[in-house]
């Protein structure tokens, strides 16, 4: 009788311990990979670095459109950028709490003269008009 | 009476297991807290070659711009480049070659990229004789931007970079002063030095094979080609 009872024991113990191993496992095997991945690919979506690239290739690309377009990029919801366009050059800096995330700012080159300054924006509106000569747009706010 | 005491005993050694492995997990996480606020860091590094990039972006809207492109109806007919427009504005290839000075005089086309020499070659595949295709070369016209400079931005980007903690002390026996992890290094030369301090004309699809085009005369349409070589400064 009091065998059994030890046996019961033991499996009640190893039972335990299993469940603690297995839930570990998952999250270290699981849980933990996807929530850096996602983690790593936000940041990296939101960087200043890649939004500085987007926002130049997307003014330089409106370059080729022969009538009117209106290009409007949004990197991110919870995302503040100070932007500013000078000299054919786009200068990106993110405002982010994050203590992992990057706090460098970007300049990339643009192929037109375009100047503007905006602060705690997150979403970039780029226009082009032909009417005889080309004339271009840029606008910045936050959604 | 016995039996019952046991398979209570049971019970609370099941307990104290279960408290103890979620007081691992508790660790864990506090692990975690700890590396995501103290001592993870997230750098974006972007490996691309930025001159076949700028390439391809720069032959796309040339073709597209009014300058050079031909006008029907006020209407820019993109892809069709004028021969009236290209004579008043490029060099002709056979001059070019001629007279190589030719190229020192620059075109403003009102699109191009700052601080980087760019050549822009259109042929004409119709006018050809023994593979030599007739056609026009510009030197483009590219402002220079003092805050653009490759180098001052690699400065920029060290100088956001810099980190004194307690690592410095380590670190300064295996990287310059110290003050920068290797990897920030890595990051800046990696985002901020162009591909053209490498080598200046890239060899990519873009500048070796170039853009389909039609060149309008005032009678015909002939097929032609538009290369762009690019190099930014240092």
């Amino acid at each position: 009788m009091q065998e059994d009872v030890w046996k019961g024991l033991a499996a009640s113990d190893t039972i335990g311990i299993l469940l603690v191993i297995l839930t570990t496992v998952f999250f270290l095997v699981y849980i933990l990979p996807t929530l850096f991945s996602t983690i790593i690919e936000t940041l990296a979506k939101s960087s200043p670095e890649n939004v500085a690239r987007q926002v130049s290739s997307l003014i330089s690309s409106s370059a080729t459109s022969t009538f009117e377009s209106r290009i409007e990029y949004f990197p991110g919801k919870d995302k503040e950028y100070k932007i500013e366009i000078f000299d054919r050059i786009v200068k990106v800096g993110i405002k982010s709490k994050l203590s992992y995330a990057e706090k460098t700012q970007s300049k990339k080159p643009i192929l037109i003269d375009l100047y503007y300054r905006g602060d705690d924006v997150n979403t970039f509106i780029i226009s082009k008009k032909f009417v005889g000569v080309s004339s271009y747009a840029f606008e910045a706010t936050k959604k | 009476m016995l039996s019952r005491q046991q398979k209570n005993k049971g019970i609370t050694f099941t307990l104290t297991s279960i408290i103890e492995g979620f007081l691992v997990i508790l660790v864990v996480a506090l692990l975690l807290w700890f590396s995501f606020n103290k001592i993870m860091e997230i750098h974006v590094t972007v490996e691309e070659n930025l001159n076949e990039r700028h390439s391809i972006i720069l032959a796309n809207a040339l073709i597209s711009n009014e300058k050079i492109a031909y006008i029907k109806d006020g209407k820019i007919l993109r892809g069709v480049l004028d021969a009236e427009k290209l004579d008043e504005l490029f060099i002709k290839k056979s001059d070019f070659l001629s007279d190589v000075k030719l190229l020192t005089n620059d075109v403003d086309l009102g699109i191009s990229y700052p601080n980087s020499i760019i050549i822009v070659l259109v042929l004409d595949l119709e006018k050809c004789d023994n593979n030599d295709c007739d056609g026009w070369i510009v030197r483009l016209k590219s402002p220079l931007s003092l805050s653009g400079i490759s180098l001052i931005n690699f400065m920029d980007c060290l100088n956001s970079n810099i980190k004194v903690d307690v690592g410095t002390i380590f670190r300064f026996f295996l990287t310059t002063g110290g003050l920068w992890q290797p990897w920030d290094i890595d990051k800046c030369v990696k985002n901020n030095i162009p591909p053209s301090f490498k080598s200046f004309f890239n060899k990519n699809r873009i500048t070796s094979q170039g853009f389909p085009i039609l060149i309008k005369y005032n009678d015909t349409i002939h097929v032609g080609r538009i290369f762009v070589g690019l190099g930014e400064f240092i």
